[in-house]
């Protein structure tokens, strides 16, 4: 075969350059002939002949100029005009490779746009754009602008909102109008910047991230993933903005545990390394009493949500030990009538063999008398008045005699007024307590003083103590210009106790009376004297007569030999001088409010015995536990019981190294339900609506529950309470046939019916289920998890539903 | 730079950055801190480099650096965005249909790159190989003088012979062979068969020939190995061409897409 010629020249006299930006190529290059020229920039043929003939000066001869790669130099030459004598005829221009590409990029741009346009300024523009399904929870919501306030702008107000800074809190509005938090909802945790101060020194912030900053819903609960997807779902690396370094290589993340789980002292003194070793068992571990408990869980108890652990009260567990040291207590004066110097007493009569000293209580109740009267009791230098000069002696004398006319003429409401003075405060017209900044009394406080008051035995104890009171203070307080007020004797109160009384009494329950003395001792644990005397004056600041009275008042009652001894285990914290608070009970927990971290102590126990208990609770018997209680400063203090992280990491290691936040910890606590609350609560999902006429309720109260279908269908109606009981609404024994009709709004309880619906303990958050279903379906259909919600494993066949929440206080 | 030390260095260059960057992102890799929207600005801003890149090659007259080295940059950091788009959307199948076009953009964007870059590396090596070096614009040129010499090889053979046996042949077998290009999906795809065919026809024809038309029919097959040549050089060459016909449109489209797609974001999630 022969050696082929070679087809393409790269010879500049060979070949002719094509330029790649030509956008048109001539029409005959197919041919095989294309023209020297080419098309113009508009793809317009623009060759007429295959020269253009050059001339000479004169114009009178002419040369071919004809290409050597078009051929060269023609035979016949040009015409005598000038004109070539080779015409050819006009190609049709074919866009360059390159210019077809142009466009079709030009046209996929143009198409691009007007499909987009369609889309978004369509009726089907909501679909277009939305970025996957609401969970099913939203999809309800099938608008855009429920959510999303800017939708209904259309495409400029978009635009026009991309190009703005939005505030945080608009974002968070449309959640907020259905999800009901405190007015710190866009802050972390839900909490004020003040609480989260207190709260920050147990974690590790990270200075990067301000702990104050705003954070939208958005941020964490991310919608538009499925039906199915669980918005409380969160990325634990949120939380590692705030509490732990974001940027992690293996290894164990979780920090170690510091004021966990225990934040300061107990509040109730109970030594457990003394308890057990000293007074429970002894080296074999043999309890040394009958009355020794058990096991940890004989005094503790979990909560009624089975997360925290309660102390049992003090009847189930302390008193078997400690019941005693009440019924062999002593008593203490209340009123008196204190001793004094009659030799030279003029005026007010005065029981000679009086020998008891002032009490606090009554330097309390006389601090709001005359100005006479608070002078001498400023100068008083002890309880004992009988070294007091004839002057003030007679002024404490009227004083107390009128304090004692006082009461025995207007009962407690005399002790009620002087009290009430006492502590800066003031009764309205009907006599009751105005709660204002400046006075440190409250209504209940002030009902349990004055319960505890043994009017009657002090209106018998009067009649020895003062015969002639009456006649001899109303001439007192006539001659000192002083209104009796127009009530006759008949109608004084102690007058008529008097009356009913047999004989005179020298005991009314707790209190006795020994002579001169008005005394108390308490009876048993929880007595409410001390515990409304001590409520009343653990807060004493002031150097007035009454703040003074309340400072010896307090004193009496928790000094070491007090007749309660109720400081012996209860400890009083404070943080500033003559500034008391007492710790009557363990640390209470508010369900209401949610803790940083939810352990359920009760599922433990569950899983793995009471054992469980001294394995996270360590004992800690080096731990000096009473000298927590040397000071009143909660935070400092030893434990008697440390918890360590390796302890949980035995069996929540995951959690703890794959920063698995939410297993343990909880981000709203702040004090709202989180739950979904809503005016008129009507819920739809589904073709079944369910609502009741209000979300709040109170223990008692009578609940309508009403619901209505859109279709022919089988419904029941459950309730699951804060402990997780489930009760059956409908159908019930007034109707079994659960089958409901459309346009029909159905009622629990049924109208017409005797019956009604009570709320009952206890108190949370209560969730009402409505399930509705095509097909009859019976109670062995529906399953429920821990958290009271459906197992949407198990009732993936009963989609229509319908919950709503209410609170039960 | 040596070829292979050059692949070697980009490489590990652009895996360094993507190293870089998705610990950047992972560092910060938290809704609070805005992940999502940094590795979206990323991308875009990769996008938008990759884009220049067209616009570089229009401005040769601006010292903006070599094509090549910015072939270079293109190819490298697509590949960098392709893993910064994974991270972007999370490693997951978007939802929402405008967000499945957009990653379908993408996708397609990336994956005409990939084919032709590829294409570009490997059809070369072919198109070396085999016949003479054309240039693509002018294939049909030369498919014009082929079949002009093919023709006035019949008619000088037919008027020498005095026979029409070979210009019948032509006639009935060649002539829309050499009209133009032939058997580009066999070229595509490597294959050889139908030129064997057309050999095996041709010489089996050959035999019944006089002397002096087997020379003619000698020289006609010559035109008809270069005839086949040209085509696969049309047909290899061709792909090399045909493939910025998807990846250029959408390229824009791709970035069309992403337009929009920034105006919903900061309009619907706004300041996070």
């Amino acid at each position: 075969m022969d050696k082929p010629q070679l087809l393409q020249k790269f010879g500049h006299q060979e070949s002719p350059y094509d330029r790649p930006n030509q956008k048109w190529v001539c029409g005959k290059l197919s041919q095989g002939c294309p023209c020297e020229l080419g098309p113009d920039k508009r793809g317009k043929c623009r060759v007429d002949f295959q020269c253009k003939p050059k001339g000479n000066a004169a114009g009178d001869s002419w040369k071919c100029t004809r290409p050597t790669v078009s051929g060269g130099l023609c035979v016949d030459g040009p015409l005598p005009d000038g004109t070539c004598c080779l015409p050819m005829t006009h190609c049709q221009p074919v866009r360059s490779l390159r210019y077809k590409r142009s466009v079709t990029v030009k046209w996929a741009c143009v198409v691009t746009l007007g499909i987009l346009i369609f889309f978004v300024y369509g009726g089907n523009s909501q679909s277009f754009i939305s970025p996957g399904d609401l969970t099913y929870q939203h999809a309800k919501n099938a608008d855009c602008r429920d959510c999303h306030e800017v939708f209904h702008k259309g495409v400029s107000g978009w635009v026009h909102q991309a190009f703005n800074a939005v505030n945080i809190l608009d974002n968070n509005a449309q959640c907020l109008s259905c999800h009901q938090f405190n007015e710190n909802a866009a802050k972390a945790h839900g909490l004020s910047e003040l609480e989260l101060k207190k709260v920050a020194y147990v974690t590790e912030t990270d200075e990067r991230m301000s702990i104050f900053q705003e954070i939208a819903c958005m941020t964490c609960h991310i919608e538009h993933h499925g039906r199915n997807n669980n918005l409380l779902a969160v990325n634990s690396k949120n939380c590692a903005v705030c509490h732990d370094l974001p940027f992690n290589i293996g290894g164990k993340v979780h920090p170690d545990f510091r004021h966990y789980p225990y934040r300061k002292r107990t509040g109730i003194i109970f030594d457990h390394n003394q308890h057990y070793d000293k007074y429970f068992f002894d080296n074999s571990g043999e309890n040394l009493r009958d009355s020794a408990p058990g096991s940890c869980l004989t005094c503790h108890i979990s909560d009624k949500n089975g997360i925290k652990m309660d102390v049992r009260d003090f009847q189930g567990s302390c008193s078997a030990c400690h019941n005693s040291s009440f019924e062999d207590s002593e008593s203490f004066a209340v009123m008196t009538v204190p001793a004094l110097n009659t030799d030279n007493l003029r005026g007010p009569s005065w029981p000679e063999d009086a020998d008891a000293e002032i009490t606090p209580f009554m330097k309390l109740l006389l601090s709001a008398d005359n100005e006479n009267l608070l002078s001498v009791l400023a100068t008083l230098e002890s309880d004992d008045l009988t070294d007091l000069e004839d002057e003030a002696s007679q002024i404490i004398a009227w004083g107390i005699k009128e304090l004692y006319y006082d009461i025995y003429k207007n009962g407690k409401n005399a002790l009620k007024n002087r009290i009430v003075k006492a502590y800066y405060c003031q009764l309205n017209d009907k006599g009751q307590l105005i709660q204002e900044p400046a006075c440190h009394l409250t209504i209940s406080q002030l009902e349990a003083l004055l319960s505890e008051f043994p009017l009657a035995l002090f209106c018998s104890a009067q009649q020895e103590w003062f015969p002639e009171l009456i006649s001899e203070m109303e001439l007192y307080l006539s001659l000192q210009g002083k209104k009796q007020g127009g009530s006759r004797r008949q109608s004084f109160v102690c007058k008529k106790i008097n009356n009913t009384i047999a004989s005179a009494i020298s005991e009314e329950g707790n209190w006795q009376l020994d002579y001169f003395t008005l005394a108390y001792r308490p009876g048993e644990h929880g007595d409410d004297f001390f515990m409304a005397w001590l409520g009343v004056t653990q807060r004493h600041q002031g150097a007035s007569i009454a703040d003074l009275a309340r400072k010896e008042i307090f004193a009496v009652l928790t000094s070491e030999d007090s007749a309660g001894q109720c400081n012996h285990c209860h400890s009083m914290d404070s943080s500033e001088p003559d500034n008391y608070l007492i710790q009557w009970s363990t640390a209470q927990w508010d369900p209401r409010y949610k803790d940083f971290i939810h352990f359920n102590h009760a599922g433990h126990l569950r899983h793995q015995g009471e054992s469980v208990c001294e394995t996270c609770h360590q004992r800690n018997k080096a731990a000096d536990y009473l000298a927590s209680y040397e000071h009143n400063n909660p935070l400092q203090f030893e434990s008697n019981f440390s918890t360590e992280k390796a302890v949980c990491e035995r069996c929540h290691e995951e959690a703890m190294t794959e920063n698995q936040c939410q297993t343990c910890h909880n981000y709203h606590v702040s004090g709202v339900n989180v739950n979904i609350l809503m005016n008129q609560v009507q819920m739809e999902q589904g073709h079944l609506k369910l609502w009741a006429d209000k979300t709040h309720y109170e223990i008692g109260d009578e609940i309508m529950i009403k619901f209505s279908v859109n279709q022919p269908m089988y419904v029941r109606v459950f309730r699951t309470d804060s402990d997780g009981k489930i009760l059956s609404l409908f159908p019930n024994e007034f109707r079994s046939d659960h089958f409901c009709m459309p346009n029909v709004i159905y009622q629990i309880p049924e109208a017409g019916s005797e019956r009604t619906l009570v709320i009952s303990p206890p108190i949370g958050t209560d969730k009402i289920f409505g399930i509705g279903s095509e097909e009859p379906f019976s109670e062995n259909k529906l399953f429920f998890n821990r958290q009271g919600g459906f197992d949407e494993e198990k009732m993936a066949e009963l989609r229509i539903r319908s919950i709503f929440t209410i609170n039960v206080e | 730079m040596q070829l292979a030390k050059r692949r070697i260095y980009n490489s590990l260059l652009s895996l360094s950055l993507i190293v870089v960057l998705l610990l950047i992102l992972d560092f910060y890799g938290t809704p609070v801190y805005r992940m999502q929207v940094w590795s979206g600005w990323i991308l875009l801003s990769l996008i938008v480099f990759l884009l220049l890149y067209n616009v570089r090659k229009k401005l040769t007259m601006l010292p903006l650096g070599r094509v090549a080295f910015w072939m270079q940059c293109h190819a490298y950091l697509g590949l960098v965005s392709g893993v910064i788009f994974l991270q972007h959307i999370n490693f997951r199948v978007p939802s929402g249909y405008f967000e499945c076009l957009l990653a379908l953009a993408f996708i397609a964007t990336a994956a005409t790159g990939i084919i032709g870059l590829i294409l570009s590396r490997i059809i070369p090596k072919f198109l070396t190989r085999r016949g003479e070096e054309v240039i693509f614009e002018r294939i049909p040129l030369h498919t014009a003088t082929l079949r002009v010499q093919a023709q006035a090889l019949i008619i000088d053979c037919a008027e020498t012979t005095k026979s029409e046996v070979l210009f019948e042949y032509y006639q009935q077998h060649l002539a829309t062979y050499f009209f133009g290009p032939q058997n580009v999906l066999y070229h595509l795809s490597g294959s050889t068969t139908p030129w064997h065919h057309m050999l095996i026809k041709h010489q089996t024809f050959c035999r019944f020939l006089s002397d002096k038309e087997q020379e003619y029919a000698d020289q006609l097959q010559t035109l008809m190995k270069q005839k086949d040549d040209l085509d696969f050089h049309y047909a290899l060459q061709g792909m090399l061409k045909a493939w910025p016909f998807l990846h250029f449109p959408l390229s824009f489209v791709l970035f069309i897409f992403s337009l929009l797609h920034i105006v919903l974001v900061y309009a619907f999630i706004g300041d996070i």
